[in-house]
């Protein structure tokens, strides 16, 4: 029943922007939760930090207490990672110190069967009874960039971006967030969820729909308490902010583990496919699709619809590419004839006239001429999105070497690149057409400054145009529902 | 609407959760889906008698509320073309149906028209724990059985849902009409997956249907047996 009392403002306000933690389990031993959370808390934020510990005068040379309750000063959040026999005692301590909101790091819970379940419900019924909001129990911690607060143990500033992430799983928060840092994508909060013996998925969502700080959530899931509700929600919420969604628990044996890792009850995975597919949610294979289609959200347009154009700069890969879109269920757009007249200016006489369009023969160098082509093809009114299979820009160790230039000749030449790609940008916003740019993958990359050129340029880059192939169809996909619930 | 609740108040008072075939289908055809018309006969003549007025072939039925599985019971006799076939089929279920389950409360048989054969889809609803109650789609017999060849949306849908879940379905080119085999009506299609989920929306005191077969042709389609399970 205690999910159904809707969470209020406040308990968010102390999840998130405390004044004061006590650590309950704080330890001074390297490597361990209770050193790595305090180790975290101290570098980031500024806010009154209390570690518990019975046995210990000091912890990183902070005055340690013996209980919760001994701390002089109010406490608005305690992080607990002491053994999970003591959990609910110390929860207890915790609801009679005043403390507002809890983050139970401690696993051993739901997820180990029969008597970690009945303790788990122990914690909820003190939470409930308490009026006291807990993340966990089995969390691996919270993160909020505005207030420079993480219970994950991690130190140094964070940088505030746009995603939020939601993981029944830390192992895969955390996960998610560094492949999307790689990528240059900051995140507004980060929430490894746990059992969700109080605070669920849903109720996550229903605040972050609010959070103004968020315009786009990720979320690995392995099973909802409330589908329904979170159906609801989703369905209000994807109109304004893109839900990208990881699911497993939809094999045989994936279902299994799932059940083992925290309890949740899989459900029909064709259910659930029905339920995102009807609330808008893309729903994604894997991680490294969620961080595709997230950095795709962020980077790029939504396309019109499926229909590629392909300008590349050989046969190969125009192959390559023109099978995997086929694939993945997108339409090789016909070129209108203005177009084929446009490129017919520029392409040898023996150009085969339709799309894909071979390029055969222009250097990177002649970015002009490719230049020509591509605002050709980003202006047929037949094609909604462009491949371009072209090195317009170029790696630094390469022109060194192969090119032979100085450190300032490179420097004037990555101004040239940039240039370039910044009337690339113009055109991909003008038209509402992205422009994917197959390149080694953008976290790969062994020259930073080409990253930061690819964002800057909002042109999505991939070394695998499945891959590339896969997240447009998700893109495509998304524009369509858009289009649909709010009746273009 | 209101014919519909009257059946499930009344099957319920008789304590109750699975609905006759006939029953079934009068709430159907209640709330405006196709059936093929069912009707009980309680003796052989009034068997005779409903043939005379709804015309051969018929398919007889063993109609009791303690036997889901009819065929298994010997229960059901399909094309049946005259009247000495109906007797000798009422015969023969009668004694098979006494041999198998003695202790079953007989009604009498049910006698139906035969639908013409048409392209066979299987529309049902049940209750997800997660999220409640949800419509399937997909094409009957062996795409069904064998290949697990369906789509769910959750209830209520719209008709773009509807459109969605038939095309989504592996065999939807079947629907199209192959090597020169009649199309089904789509909008017929979507119009029974609309009302099923209307009218579950309005009765949550449902737990199951199921519509198997219906047949679809190309200018309508017909539910030609139906199933109806309450809550407990």
């Amino acid at each position: 029943m205690n999910n159904l009392a809707r969470v209020t403002q406040d308990s968010w306000r102390y999840l998130f922007s405390p004044a004061s933690v006590a650590v309950i389990g704080a330890s001074n031993t390297p490597g361990s939760w209770g050193n790595n959370a305090m180790k975290g808390l101290l570098h980031t934020g500024e806010r009154r930090i209390y570690p518990v510990n019975p046995n210990s005068a000091e912890v990183l040379g902070r005055k340690a207490y013996r209980s919760v309750v001994d701390i002089p000063d109010p406490v608005d959040l305690a992080v607990i990672v002491v053994a999970e026999k003591l959990v609910p005692d110390v929860l207890r301590e915790c609801v009679s110190k005043g403390v507002k909101a809890a983050v139970i790091i401690t696993s051993g819970f739901g997820e180990t069967g029969e008597p970690g379940r009945k303790l788990e419900a122990e914690l909820a019924e003190i939470a409930r009874l308490g009026g006291i909001r807990i993340i966990g129990p089995n969390s691996m911690g919270h993160a909020d960039t505005r207030t420079q607060l993480s219970t994950f143990g991690q130190a140094g500033e964070m940088p505030r971006g746009p995603v939020a992430v939601l993981a029944q799983s830390g192992n895969m928060c955390l996960k998610i967030v560094r492949n999307l840092a790689e990528s240059g994508v900051a995140f507004s909060k980060y929430i490894s969820t746990g059992n969700e013996a109080d605070l669920r998925m849903e109720d996550y969502l229903e605040y972050l729909a609010k959070d103004d700080d968020t315009k786009i959530i990720a979320a690995y899931i392995e099973g909802l308490r409330d589908g329904r509700r979170f159906f609801q929600l989703a369905k209000e919420i994807t109109v304004r902010k893109p839900i990208v969604v990881v699911k497993t628990g939809g094999t045989q044996e994936s279902a299994r583990a799932v059940m083992s890792h925290t309890g949740a009850l899989a459900g029909t995975d064709a259910v659930y496919t029905a339920a995102f597919k009807q609330s808008g949610v893309i729903r994604v294979e894997d991680d490294d699709e969620l961080c595709d289609v997230v950095y795709a959200l962020l980077n790029s347009p939504l396309p019109r619809s499926n229909r590629v154009g392909i300008l590349s700069i050989g046969g190969g890969p125009a192959a390559m590419t023109t099978e995997a879109c086929e694939k993945e269920g997108l339409a090789i757009g016909t070129l209108d004839p203005s177009t084929v007249s446009k490129l017919d200016k520029y392409l040898p006489s023996r150009w085969p006239r339709r799309n894909p369009v071979d390029m055969a023969g222009p250097s990177a160098a002649e970015f002009s001429v490719i230049a020509d082509l591509l605002w050709a093809l980003i202006e047929d009114k037949n094609l909604d999105f462009i491949f371009l299979l072209a090195p317009i820009v170029m790696d630094r160790a390469l022109l060194a070497s192969r090119m032979g230039l100085s450190p300032e000749a490179i420097k004037a030449y990555r101004e040239k690149e940039e240039k370039n790609m910044m009337l690339i940008r113009e055109k991909v916003e003008k038209y509402e057409k992205p422009v994917v740019m197959m390149w080694q993958w953008r976290s790969s990359s062994s020259d930073p400054d080409m990253a930061s050129l690819f964002r800057k340029a909002k042109v999505l880059v991939c070394t695998n145009t499945r891959r590339a192939a896969r997240v447009l169809r998700y893109l495509v996909w998304y524009r369509q529902y858009l289009d649909a619930a709010t009746g273009k | 609407m209101n014919n519909a609740s009257q059946i499930i108040d009344n099957v319920k008072k008789q304590g109750r959760a699975i609905m006759t075939e006939i029953e079934a289908k009068q709430v159907f055809k209640g709330i405006g889906i196709n059936t093929i018309e069912t009707r009980l006969a309680s003796s052989l003549r009034e068997a005779l008698a409903i043939c005379d007025e709804i015309g051969f072939p018929v398919v007889l039925k063993i109609a009791s509320p303690d036997i889901t599985h009819k065929s298994d019971a010997g229960g059901v006799k399909v094309g049946l073309k005259n009247k000495a076939e109906v007797r000798k089929a009422y015969r023969e279920i009668m004694e098979s149906v006494k041999q198998k389950y003695p202790e079953a409360k007989i009604e009498g048989v049910s006698v139906q028209g035969m639908a013409r054969p048409g392209i066979e889809i299987i529309i049902g609803m049940f209750k997800d724990a997660q999220f409640g109650p949800v419509i399937m789609f997909g094409l009957g017999g062996i795409f069904v059985e064998v290949l697990k060849d369906v789509s769910f949306r959750l209830i209520p849908i719209v008709q773009r849902d509807a459109d969605e879940m038939i095309k989504e379905i592996k065999g939807y080119s079947l629907l199209q009409g192959y090597r020169g085999q009649e199309p089904a009506n789509i909008p017929s299609l979507v119009d029974i997956l609309l009302k099923v989920s209307d009218f579950i929306e309005q009765t949550p005191e449902i737990k199951e249907i199921d519509l198997n077969p219906v047949f679809a042709y190309k200018d309508s389609a017909v539910a030609v047996d139906a199933r109806i399970v309450l809550e407990e």
